[in-house]
């Protein structure tokens, strides 16, 4: 029994989607996202500020790589200073100056409220902003500006991938640095604290930039409790981190990067790319620094993220049993081992697939987790519960993760993210510890197939919700039990089988089935599920009987197929020297046949050779058209379709499947040498002889497909072909015609030679 | 008597001249130059670093600019880290610029990207060259490209080469040829480079096994006696760099750059359990790495035997000139490790 995530069809199963290669049997679950192969949804349990650090196979789940570094606090710039000023949120003047003016702008309207004298530059002068002269606080903003645009050159400078002088490190020129004394000057003089704080920030900007660690980190000290603990504050504490770092004075660095990443969201990513203890020895240092529990569970957390998830839960557990921190830790650890045990490994790295009973980390894992959920005295102990019962399930024992999610039932939100996730580990654990698929099994899977099956994520407000993989493995699941018990028609709709199709009764069973009058439920669902329906079936035996020349029936069977009306790209009855379905494609068309219209006019020839009406030239176009539907002729539109596939190539299909049936030119040649038989002149007969010997040639490469698959059709040589028969006709036209178009021709005339 | 006596004389000269060819080095007297490639990202030599470079009077310093990469999230290839100067160049020391291109960058190009990469990269290249006053005549190009992206990448240093003429820069381009490239050359195509450089080293796979991803003479001396037949002339470079390679449950975790076995060897925290292995006995921070307890190290470095042995190896099948060998790479923890006159006395083998 199929249990876990280790399947390898399901492997396999998610291998075909992720590729975008299973073309015909891929069928929508659903969108793949940097979940991976995860059914346990992070953000059913965990405050989205941590999302970043939620475990993916990108450095910063859902970012990528945090590039934000130049526009991070844009927003809060404006915002801060539209507060300040009294401006209007709606207003885009403020946005103007602090954002896009150059600085040569900003120094104009700062001198023109020195004095009105000085001109304004035209780009502003209708700004109502520069209309209140007398506007202390607009006064003093223009002065700030004025050192902040001067301190972008090196603080705030875009870096362009291929531009050198904007990507390496920027460093203070003499300039700036006269421009700090500046700075210095105004924040002595400034008794507002708002604008004080800015020009604080500034100047300790300004001395991290300038290398200068050690006055950075003392004007950071010296003025901290001066100002409110706001985004500007724990800025200004980012440079002193990064001073410390400098001076390689890891932990007081370690311990200020913590502080920041736990100041707001806005601050993680960048702070813990920041944080990178080196030795236990700081290590141990920084966690003193701490003044409190909540501190060292900053630390652990950030621990945890990069390196150890299970020792930070210990450690955070033992700090505070009730602390937020956990919940992202466990999120992680959780998503790890169901990567682990599945298999599935984003990295590339061999991973054993097979999880045994002794397997260390499993019962490192299950140990922890255990030991939490029992206590049930975290803050949410559900997650802890279904995280239990989630790793039993893994683990493939359903009994005891049964156990854990009716525990986790009485305490679980009414959350639409939570029950979803609730109800999803109940399904698949359901699922698993059903050793057969009887009908009492069917009706207790059946709600829960046709949520999946329905589930609109973004309506049902389930953004981010992890179901596709369990959804996939589901149907596998059920798809190797149907097997088990012979239920061949169930296997099929829950995971179709390349073979499937090339047995005719079990093509007649399955539309049956599909066709069935009064169908239960549960087999309305298969229906539902299946991608391939009634029409596709009757085009597929359409299909087949044409191939065995049984037009008539095909006819019937096409009337009601999906494709009967798909338009051919060529002219199906061309028979060429040399094959160029390009250039049938792109010719110039009276009639566009339909593969409806194509198969009447089979049937309009052969009833004419019924009643020896133009028997030469109908056999003839017959033999055409039976070598261009066959793989190597230029309507293969005809053969593609559902059930078998379309633009492949003969060396992408499974053996045993079609192939003999799509290469095969017999009737080709049957007709070619009735044709023959039939023809009255010598060109006449050439024609069908050199038709014949090409098909004998594309029967050569059919046995040594048939004897290696690895054959390489575009570049094997097989030998000289027989042309023997066509030196009988040297003195036609069709005969030059061959020698001029045929390098095969003229190979072999030069071997007779 | 006479006649004998002028067979014996002219069998004399003959020796002679057989005898000065043979025991001068192949391309005249001059002997085997020391070279080595700087690949730090801050050009700032340590003390040790340039009395290394005095004592082997180095004259070349290949140093490392940038590594292109391909970018999958903004689908094209990008410069990664050009390098820094804390340092003003030493006037004596000629500087090859050397770019790492990886190979997925011609795995997901077209050829007609191939332009715009070679002008991007000589841009790029000529306002490094500027803001450290560093005039070039060779530049470098280290790839592992294979059969499939050969053609994309002749045709970027081609293009390059291009941009070369057009700026009227007389550069001579060298490239990075490893093993397998020079064995079956007829299939992985030879660069429309100057020159090339044999890198002997990296042979071999970074994984748990007994067996050293850096060196691994029984497989170099599989491939090494093609060496004679390549098409270029060929430098080569040799290694001194080191580095450890942490283990976890059966796998990699990662590669300890800038650690050798010295680290371990005096940090009661590792415990020894082999030839080049060591255990962590607890969880704990190193050198800014994590270690879990029972996580192993496998120490990867080439002693002074280990370099003497490939130098014998090259010799004695490279009978092509050897005008310099380039040492991977100039540090001074790997300095540290070799004794002052190692690296005159490897290149002494080649002349």
């Amino acid at each position: 029994m199929m249990r876990r995530f280790s399947n390898k069809s399901l492997i396999i199963f998610i291998s075909i989607i992720v590729a975008g290669a299973g073309i015909v049997w891929a069928c929508a679950d659903g969108g793949w996202d940097d979940g991976g192969n995860s059914s346990f949804t992070p953000e059913s349990f965990v405050d989205t500020a941590y999302a970043p650090f939620f475990y993916s196979d990108q450095f910063y789940y859902g970012i990528g790589h945090d590039e934000a570094h130049v526009q991070r606090f844009n927003d809060d710039v404006v915002n801060e200073w539209q507060g300040y000023l009294g401006i209007s949120k709606s207003d885009t003047e403020l946005h103007y100056f602090l954002l896009q003016a150059r600085k040569g702008i900003v120094d104009s309207v700062s001198q023109y409220f020195e004095n009105a004298s000085n001109p304004l530059p035209k780009e502003v002068t209708h700004f109502s902003m520069v209309q209140n002269r007398d506007s202390k606080k607009l006064k003093a903003f223009f002065t700030f500006l004025v050192y902040a645009k001067a301190n972008e050159a090196y603080a705030a400078v875009v870096s362009y991938y291929w531009d050198y002088d904007t990507s390496k490190k920027q460093t203070l020129s003499d300039a700036d640095k006269l421009i700090r004394i500046g700075l210095e000057s105004q924040f002595s003089k400034t008794k507002d604290k708002f604008i004080k704080q800015r020009y604080w920030f500034q100047i300790i900007r300004s001395y991290f930039f300038g290398a200068d660690y050690n006055t950075c980190i003392d004007w950071f000290e010296k003025y901290k409790d001066d100002f409110t603990q706001n985004v500007m504050y724990y800025r200004a504490m980012s440079y002193e981190a990064g001073a410390y770092y400098k001076q390689k004075k890891y932990s007081q660095a370690n311990y200020l990067y913590s502080k920041v990443y736990d100041a707001g969201a806005a601050f993680k990513t960048v702070a813990h790319y920041s944080f990178h203890p080196q030795n236990e020895s700081d290590w141990n240092a920084t966690l003193q620094l701490c003044s409190n529990n909540q501190e060292k569970a900053t630390l652990w957390q950030l621990l945890g993220i990069y390196f150890d998830e299970q020792r930070s839960i210990k450690e955070i557990y033992q700090l505070d049993p009730k602390s937020e921190k956990l919940e992202l830790l466990l999120s992680r650890l959780i998503n790890i081992e169901e990567n682990r045990v599945s298999g599935y490994d984003r990295y590339g790295y061999d991973v054993s697939t097979h999880i045994t009973s002794k397997d260390s980390a499993k019962l490192q894992t299950l140990q922890l987790v255990e030991r939490i959920a029992n206590a049930q005295n975290t803050s949410k102990p559900y997650m802890w519960q279904l995280a239990a019962g989630y790793l039993h399930f893994l683990y493939e024992d359903n009994a005891k993760a049964s156990q854990y999610y009716t525990l986790a039932k009485t305490t679980l939100p009414q959350t639409n993210l939570l029950q979803a996730q609730y109800r999803l580990l109940l399904f698949i654990n359901q699922l698993a510890s059903f050793k057969t698929l009887d009908a009492a099994a069917e009706s207790k899977l059946l709600p829960d197939l046709e949520w999946l099956q329905t589930l609109n994520t973004e309506k049902m407000g389930l953004h981010n919700f992890r179901y596709t993989t369990a959804y996939s493995w589901a149907k596998l699941n059920m798809s190797a039990k149907y097997k088990k018990q012979n239920e061949w028609l169930k296997a099929e709709c829950f995971a179709h089988q390349d073979t499937f199709y090339t047995d005719k009764k079990q093509t007649a069973n399955m539309k049956a089935f599909l066709q069935k009058a009064n169908p239960s439920s549960f087999e309305q669902y298969c229906q539902n599920i299946y991608p391939v329906k009634t029409t596709d079936i009757n085009e597929f035996q359409a299909i087949q009987l044409a191939f065995e020349d049984r037009i008539n029936e095909a006819i019937t069977l096409m009337k009601e197929g999906t494709g009967s009306a798909t338009q051919l790209l060529g002219n199906p009855f061309n028979g060429r020297i040399r094959d160029c379905h390009d250039c049938d494609h792109e010719a110039a068309q009276k009639i566009k046949y339909t593969k409806l219209s194509f198969l009447e006019k089979l049937k309009e020839m052969q009833d004419k050779i019924a009643v020896n009406q133009d028997v030469y030239a109908n056999n003839l176009l017959l033999a055409n058209a039976f070598y261009n539907i066959s793989y190597y002729g230029n309507a293969r539109y005809f053969y593609e379709c559902q059930v078998i596939g379309g633009e492949f190539l003969l060396y992408s299909f499974s053996p045993n499947m079609f192939d003999n049936m799509l290469v095969d030119n017999h009737l080709a040649m049957g007709y070619y040498k009735k044709a023959l038989a039939a023809a009255q002149t010598d060109e006449q007969k050439a024609k069908c002889t050199f038709m014949i010997a090409k098909c004998t040639q594309n029967e050569m490469y059919n046995a040594a497909f048939k004897k290696n698959k690895d054959f390489d059709f575009g570049y094997a040589y097989l030998g000289p072909v027989d042309f023997s028969a066509m030196q009988n006709f040297k003195n036609t036209k069709y005969y030059q015609d061959v020698i001029d178009e045929c390098g095969y021709f003229r190979e072999y005339l030069h071997l007779k030679k | 008597m006479l006649l004998h006596t002028k067979q014996i004389t002219v069998a004399f000269i003959l020796f002679f001249v057989l005898l000065l060819l043979s025991t001068s080095c192949s391309h005249g007297n001059k002997k085997t130059a020391v070279s080595f490639y700087y690949w730090r990202t801050n050009y700032a030599l340590k003390a040790n670093e340039i009395e290394a470079l005095r004592n082997n009077s180095v004259t070349k310093l290949y140093l490392h600019y940038f590594d292109i990469n391909y970018e999958p999230s903004l689908s094209r290839a990008i410069p990664v880290v050009p390098v820094t100067f804390s340092q003003k160049m030493v006037n004596s020391i000629e500087i090859v610029p050397v770019i790492y291109i990886k190979n997925n960058v011609f795995e997901n190009s077209k050829q007609e990207e191939m332009g715009a990469l070679a002008s991007n990269t000589w841009h790029l290249v000529s306002q490094i060259n500027a803001s450290a006053s560093i005039r070039i005549n060779e530049l470098q190009f280290d790839c592992d490209w294979t059969v499939n992206t050969a053609h994309l990448y002749f045709a970027f240093i081609d293009s390059f080469r291009k941009y070369l003429v057009q700026n009227n820069q007389p550069v001579k381009l060298s490239a990075t040829i490893r093993l397998h490239q020079i064995k079956y050359s007829d299939k992985t195509g030879v660069p429309p480079v100057d020159k090339g450089v044999l890198m002997y080293y990296n042979m071999g796979k970074i994984n748990t096994s007994d067996l050293l991803s850096i060196y691994d003479r029984p497989t170099a001396l599989k491939y090494i006696g093609a060496c004679k037949k390549y098409p270029l002339p060929l430098d080569i470079a040799l290694p001194i760099f080191a580095w450890c390679i942490h283990l976890r449950d059966g796998k990699v975790v990662e590669l300890l750059s800038k650690m050798d076995e010295r680290d371990m060897l005096h940090d009661s925290l590792f415990i020894k359990t082999g030839n080049f292995r060591y255990r962590a006995n607890n969880s704990f921070f190193k050198n800014g790495f994590y270690f879990k307890a029972k996580d192993e190290v496998k120490v990867e470095q080439m002693g002074q035997n280990q370099l003497i042995q490939m130098a014998q190896d090259l010799s004695n099948n490279c009978n092509k000139n050897v005008y310099q060998i380039i040492f991977y790479d100039l540090d001074s923890l790997n300095i540290s490790r070799y004794d002052a006159q190692i690296f005159k006395q490897v290149a002494n083998y080649f002349y």
